[in-house]
C-alpha cells in the first residue's frame, strides 16, 4: 500500500503547470465584441505539459521575496497598440467616419526610414494596417519623389490593387491588412508647399518636377490645382508668415505638426515654446530597464498645441477665405532608432501614426471607392483633427441647420446662409471609444469644448460663443452673426491615470482631442 | 518586466549557488573569518590538506580524519567567541558604479559583521569626459551558516556624476558645446549578499552584489556658461533626472580586499 501523498509545498505550482490552461491559449479572443485589451493577457506560463515541478521554487521564491517589486512595476490594464474600425461607428446624416493621415513620408523622403532601411516600408504599411487608416495621403520630399515615376509613389506591393481615374492613369493604391482593414494611399510632396492626393507629375522631365516642387507661388498653386488635381496645403503652418498664407489661396494648412512640437529649434523660434520643456520627459520612456512605462505615451510630457496655429488660422477664415484645417502626422521613423521598452523603435511608424490623425466624414465605402469623393470632402473640410493617441473619440458631431428647412444641415466645411436667431449649430461632445485604452478604468475622461467664432472681418479675433464642461448631450446654439464657426474639444484624459508610471499627474491636464473645420454662415 | 524577472532570478540564483560553494558543502575551503579561527586553532585548514594529498604518491590512501569530518562540520565546531576574532579589517572595495571605496570592518559576533565605507574617484573617460562617483556606506553583514557567505542591508549616500561638454548641435542653434554636469545622488537602503574569505592571517579576499533603492533622490543637469536652451534643458530635465536617480541601483564589489590587524 502506498503511503499517503504528503502535503507537497510546492503542489500549487506543479498543478499550475500540469493541469492549467495556458493563458495564452484562454484569452484569444472569441468574437469581435471581446475587448482588444483581454487580447494582450497572452503572457501565460507557456508550460504546457512541461513538467517544472523541480524548478518551481524559482518561480515562487522571487515573486514572495520580490512581490513589492513585482506589483510596482504592473500594469492594471493592457495597452491595446491599434486602433479601433472607425467604420463601425453609427451612420450620421448617411455619413460615417474615415481615418485620414497626411504628411507622412516613406522611405522616397531622404530623411525618413533612417537611409538603407529596408523594412521602413512595410514597418509603414503595417503602421496603417494596425491603426486602420483608411486613407493615407503620402507627402514624401521631393528630391527623390520627384524623380521617381508617379506610379511608384504609393507604397506598392505586388499582391496591392492600382486605383486608376478615368484616364487610366494610376494615382494610388489599395492594398488590404490581415486584420481585415483596407488601405487606400494617394501620393504628393512636401516642400514649401505640400499638394496632396496628386494624381501625377506635374511634368514627363523629372529635374523640371524637383525644380519646381521645391518653390513657392500662387501660379505653382494653381498649376499643381489644375494640371495634377492636388490639395494644396502649407505644412508647418507654424513657420509661414501670415502675408504667405493669405496669398497663396490654397486648399488649407496644417493646424499642427507633430515634428515642429518636436523639434527643440522649432519649437522656440515658431512655437512660442521653450527649447526642451517636456522633451527630457521622453527619456524614462527611452531608457525603462524596467519596462514600467508605455511608449507609446511618450509624447504625452510634451504635446501641446502652440496657439501660433490658431491665430494664423483664424486670420485666414476672417479674411473670407475657406482655408481647410489638417493635422500633420510627419511621421519619418528616423529620429531615434533604438528600440522603447515594447522592442519597437521609439519613433516606429505605428507609433506615431496612432497620435495625429484626422477623421473625415464619407458616404460608407461600398467596394470599389472613388478617389474623388475623398479629394472633394477633404477639399470642403469635412472632418476633424484629431490628437487620436489620447484615444479614439466616438459621438462627436458638428452641423449646421435652418429650422424652416429641417431636412437641410450643413456639415463641417459648408456654407450656409444665415437666418439671424434662427439658425443653429449643433454640437455633440465626444466619449471615449470602448476599444481605446483605459475605457473601463473607473475615471473617465473629462471633455471640455469650446465653440468658437470668426467674424469675417480680417481681425481674426476668435470669440468663445459656448463652451461647457463633460457634456454628454447635443447642444444647440442659435446662432445670430455671421462668421466662420468652429469647435474645439480638449480632453482631461484621466482614463490613462492606470497607464502612466511617470508624472501621472499628465492625465489631470488639458489636451487638445478634436478640432473642427469651420462651418460658413454668411 | 520580464527582464527584470529574470534578473531576479540570476540573483536567487547566485545566492543559492553561494550556499552551496561557501558554506554547505565544503565549508573549511571557504572560511570567513570565524571558519578560519576555527582552522587555525584545529592546525587543519583547508588549503594546507589539499597540499597534503597532492604530494601522496599513491590513489590508495585512505583519507586522513579530518577530512572525514567534512560531511558534517558545523555541528562539531566549538561555537568561537568574538574575542577570537580579528577584530577590524581595512577594506578595498573595487566595483560598479562605484569604482573604489575604502572601508573599516569589524567583526561582532560569528554571524554579525559591520562595515563602513567610504569613497569617491573621478574617472577620465577621455573625449567624453570624466565620470565620477561616491559612496559614503555603513553596511550590516549577516553570516546565516558563520561562514564566508553572508547578506547585508546597507544605508549609504551615493553620488554619480558625468562631466562633460555638451552639444546639443541642430537641436539648438548656438548652444554648444557647453560645459555640462550631470549629477544623480540618492540616500538609499540596500540589500545584497556575498561572501569573504580569509587567505592568510591578516589577508581577506572577497566579493558582494547588491541592490541599493534611493528613498530620497535627486537628479539634476548644470550648464556654464547659461544660455537659454542649456536654462531650457537645466529647468526640462529635473524630473526626469530626479526620476532616474530613483531607480534601483545594482551595487557590485566585485573585489574587496581585506587586511587585518
Amino acid at each position: 500500500m502506498s503511503e499517503p501523498r504528503k502535503l507537497n509545498p510546492f503542489a500549487l505550482n506543479i498543478m499550475t503547470c500540469h493541469d492549467t490552461q495556458p493563458l495564452k491559449n484562454r484569452s484569444l479572443r472569441p468574437d469581435a465584441s471581446h475587448r482588444p485589451r483581454d487580447s494582450h493577457a497572452s503572457v501565460g506560463n507557456g508550460g504546457g505539459q512541461t513538467p517544472c515541478w523541480f524548478f518551481s521554487w524559482l518561480t515562487w521564491l522571487p515573486r514572495v521575496v520580490f512581490l513589492p517589486l513585482l506589483l510596482a512595476g504592473c500594469q492594471g490594464q493592457a495597452w491595446n497598440k491599434t486602433l479601433p474600425d472607425l467604420k463601425l461607428l453609427k451612420l450620421r446624416r448617411g455619413l460615417t467616419t474615415y481615418r485620414l493621415i497626411t504628411h507622412l513620408h516613406s522611405e522616397l523622403s531622404y530623411d525618413a526610414c533612417d537611409t538603407g532601411n529596408t523594412h521602413c516600408r512595410q514597418d509603414l504599411r503595417d503602421a496603417l494596417c494596425q491603426n486602420r487608416i483608411d486613407f493615407a495621403l503620402l507627402s514624401d520630399h521631393p528630391r527623390h519623389m520627384a524623380t521617381t515615376p508617379f506610379n511608384q509613389l504609393h507604397l506598392h506591393d505586388p499582391q496591392d490593387l492600382s486605383l486608376a481615374n478615368a484616364a487610366g492613369q494610376v494615382i494610388g493604391n489599395h492594398f488590404d491588412c490581415a486584420n481585415g482593414h483596407s488601405v487606400r494611399v494617394m501620393a504628393g510632396y512636401e516642400d514649401q508647399l505640400m499638394p496632396l492626393a496628386m494624381e501625377n507629375h506635374l511634368s514627363a522631365d523629372f529635374q523640371a518636377n524637383l525644380e519646381l516642387y521645391t518653390t513657392v507661388s500662387p501660379a505653382l498653386v494653381a498649376r499643381l490645382q489644375q494640371e495634377t488635381a492636388a490639395l494644396v496645403f502649407i505644412p508647418h503652418t507654424e513657420s509661414r508668415s501670415l502675408e504667405l498664407l493669405s496669398s497663396l489661396q490654397v486648399t488649407g494648412i496644417e493646424i499642427y505638426n507633430l515634428h515642429a512640437n518636436i523639434h527643440p529649434e522649432m519649437r522656440t523660434q515658431f512655437l512660442g515654446f521653450d527649447h526642451f520643456s517636456g522633451l527630457a520627459d521622453l527619456a524614462p520612456y527611452w531608457f525603462d530597464p524596467f519596462r514600467r512605462h508605455l511608449p507609446d505615451l511618450a509624447f504625452l510630457p510634451f504635446l501641446k498645441r502652440s496657439p501660433v496655429y490658431s491665430q494664423k488660422w483664424d486670420a485666414l477664415l476672417s479674411q473670407g477665405q475657406k482655408i481647410v484645417g489638417l493635422a500633420g502626422n510627419d511621421s519619418h521613423q528616423n529620429f531615434f532608432s533604438g528600440l522603447a521598452s515594447d522592442d519597437e523603435r521609439v519613433d516606429s511608424h505605428r507609433r506615431l501614426t496612432r497620435w495625429i490623425l484626422n477623421h473625415t466624414l464619407l458616404p460608407p465605402l461600398d467596394g470599389a471607392f472613388p478617389l474623388a469623393t475623398l479629394k472633394a470632402a477633404v477639399a470642403a473640410g469635412q472632418g476633424w483633427a484629431v490628437f487620436e493617441g489620447l484615444g479614439t473619440p466616438q459621438g462627436e458631431d458638428f452641423f449646421a441647420s435652418n429650422p424652416l428647412d429641417v431636412h437641410t444641415t450643413t456639415e463641417m466645411g459648408g456654407s450656409l446662409a444665415l437666418i439671424p436667431g434662427e439658425t443653429l449649430l449643433t454640437v455633440t461632445p465626444p466619449s471615449l471609444h470602448p476599444d481605446s485604452p483605459g475605457y473601463v478604468s473607473s475615471r473617465a475622461p473629462q471633455v471640455n469644448f469650446r465653440l468658437l467664432r470668426i467674424a469675417f472681418d480680417g481681425q481674426g479675433q476668435q470669440e468663445i460663443v459656448l463652451s461647457g464642461q463633460n457634456a454628454t448631450q447635443s447642444l444647440q446654439f442659435k446662432v445670430t452673426q455671421a462668421g466662420a464657426y468652429r469647435v474645439e474639444f480638449d480632453i482631461i484624459p484621466l482614463h490613462l491615470m492606470p497607464f502612466l508610471a511617470y508624472k501621472k499627474s499628465l492625465a489631470a491636464e488639458e489636451f487638445p482631442w478634436l478640432i473642427s473645420n469651420p462651418i460658413y454662415l454668411q | 518586466m520580464a527582464d527584470f524577472q529574470s534578473y531576479l532570478s540570476a540573483i536567487i540564483l547566485i545566492f543559492i549557488t553561494l550556499l552551496g560553494a561557501s558554506g554547505l558543502a565544503t565549508p573549511a575551503v571557504s572560511a570567513t573569518t570565524s571558519d578560519a579561527s576555527f582552522l587555525s586553532s584545529q592546525s587543519t585548514p583547508a588549503v594546507f590538506l589539499q597540499a597534503q594529498s597532492h604530494a601522496q604518491p599513491t590513489p590508495t590512501l585512505t583519507p586522513t580524519p579530518p577530512l572525514t569530518s567534512f560531511p558534517s562540520p558545523l555541528p562539531a565546531t566549538p561555537t568561537p567567541t568574538a574575542q577570537d576574532w580579528p577584530p577590524w579589517q581595512v577594506l578595498l572595495n573595487l566595483g560598479l558604479p562605484i569604482p573604489a571605496t575604502l572601508g573599516l570592518q569589524s567583526q561582532l559576533t560569528p554571524s554579525w559583521s559591520v562595515l563602513a565605507a567610504a569613497g569617491y574617484l573621478p574617472v577620465p573617460l577621455g573625449p567624453k569626459g570624466t565620470f565620477s562617483a561616491g559612496q559614503i556606506e555603513l553596511a550590516g553583514h549577516y553570516h546565516p551558516f558563520a561562514n564566508a557567505f553572508f547578506l547585508s542591508a546597507q544605508l549609504g549616500y551615493q553620488l554619480i556624476q558625468w562631466q562633460a561638454k555638451l552639444s546639443l548641435g541642430s537641436l539648438a542653434q548656438g548652444a554648444g558645446p557647453i560645459n555640462s554636469q550631470l549629477r544623480l545622488e540618492s540616500l538609499y537602503l540596500g540589500v545584497g549578499l556575498g561572501a569573504m574569505w580569509q587567505l592568510s592571517e591578516h589577508f581577506f579576499l572577497g566579493f558582494d552584489l547588491g541592490l541599493n533603492f534611493p528613498c530620497a533622490a535627486s537628479g539634476s543637469i548644470s550648464m556654464q556658461p547659461a544660455t537659454p536652451a542649456g536654462d531650457s534643458l537645466v529647468q526640462a530635465s529635473r524630473d526626469a533626472l530626479t526620476y532616474f536617480a530613483h531607480y534601483p541601483l545594482p551595487s557590485l564589489h566585485l573585489v574587496r580586499l581585506g587586511w587585518s590587524f
